[in-house]
């Protein structure tokens, strides 16, 4: 009995060690994290700041266009 | 918070009747509107549906713009300034009531910050001043893709960022290397009718809001920056010419606003008194007629 509640103590264990120890690429960010559409058009939403350069045409060719 | 104006001078007032040639404000109006109500025609936009947003709009001004002091601005002097009915104006009044104000927020989202980051932040981009290529994820805590659209919002995920900076065709991500390249030189949503509306709205719209606080102000200098280079009787080559002049100078101005914009608001973010907004545009126009005629 005790030897099976000690296998499970380190499933547990080994369990939680490899979770805090598994690769990630999201540097701490939120998987989900809520689609881009959500943020860009809800008015006054979360994406407070703003900044930017941009705007509906390209810069000319060189020989024009 | 839209700044109220108390009392408003109208130096010249156009009471005149008639097609959109009668005057000079007149001449002016129908060359502005032109080109946007050709956008409206082709973009299924009739004219009873403007009607209706224009009547909004004469109201909306009167209450932003027309109050007499203190005084409550009511129904019959809307009509009076509008020349619309009362009814129409006690009606629209109610329904702007019931929608409650207007944002004024014009953010144009995260996609137009992650580009306007790389193309500013030093971190991002090399000492010639080009955004440098960055690797998607970075092991070390170096710059990469996914540390620059984490310095601009952690509300969105980098892979949702770069899934849709590719669609747009504004980046190349090289699965081998596993690099992310900017294609541009501005957050250009061409693929993207929201964004591309929005750009449309504010830039022009602030241009318009510039150009008319410059009206408003007459005959005194008007306030606001804004002029235009303007010639005609040029040939093709000529055009060509001035046409990629103007392009690589105004890019150059922008580069340099958008870096210096950028590193003022980091230097004064959380501060009380940052609380407004700039925007200086640029844009270029060409036409080339097929014989000489005089300029409408």
């Amino acid at each position: 009995m005790r030897g099976i509640r000690s296998a499970l103590v380190w499933i547990a264990l080994l369990t939680i060690l490899s979770a805090c120890s598994s690769p990630t690429n999201n540097e701490g960010l939120d998987d989900q994290s809520p689609p881009l559409e959500c943020i860009q058009k809800s008015p006054g939403g979360e994406d407070e700041t703003d900044g930017g350069v941009g705007g509906t045409g390209k810069v000319p060719d060189q020989c024009g266009d | 918070m839209i700044a109220r104006q108390k009392w408003v001078i109208i130096p010249f007032v156009d009471s005149g009747v008639g097609p959109l040639t009668s005057s000079p404000f007149r001449k002016a109006l129908r060359r502005v509107f032109h080109p946007l109500v050709r956008i409206m025609v082709s973009r299924g936009l009739r004219f009873p549906d403007l009607s209706d947003a224009l009547k909004e709009l004469y109201v909306d001004a009167c209450e932003r713009h027309f109050q007499l002091g203190d005084k409550r601005l009511t129904d019959s002097r809307i009509s009076l300034l509008t020349g619309l009915q009362r009814k129409d104006v006690r009606d629209i009044r109610a329904r702007l009531a019931k929608a409650g104000p207007e944002t004024d927020r014009e953010g144009a989202g995260p996609l137009a910050r992650v580009v306007a980051r790389w193309l500013a932040d030093t971190a991002y981009r090399s000492a010639a001043g080009a955004p440098c290529p960055l690797r998607r994820a970075a092991k070390d805590n170096g710059p990469s893709f996914e540390r620059l659209v984490a310095d601009v919002s952690r509300d969105v995920h980098p892979r949702t960022v770069l899934d849709e900076l590719k669609r747009q065709d504004l980046v190349d991500h090289d699965g081998e290397s596993d690099m992310v390249s900017l294609r541009t030189d501005a957050y250009l949503p061409s693929r993207d009718e929201t964004a591309l509306l929005g750009y449309f709205g504010a830039n022009l719209g602030d241009h318009a809001e510039a150009a008319a606080a410059n009206l408003e102000a007459a005959p005194e200098p008007g306030p606001c920056f804004e002029r235009a280079v303007h010639y005609n009787e040029l040939t093709p080559d000529a055009l060509a010419e001035l046409n990629a002049l103007a392009g690589r100078l105004q890019s150059d101005v922008l580069a340099k606003l958008n870096a210096e914009a950028l590193a003022l608001q980091q230097r004064d973010a959380g501060a009380d008194t940052a609380t407004g907004r700039f925007r200086c545009g640029a844009f270029v126009y060409t036409l080339q007629r097929e014989t000489r005629e005089t300029e409408e």
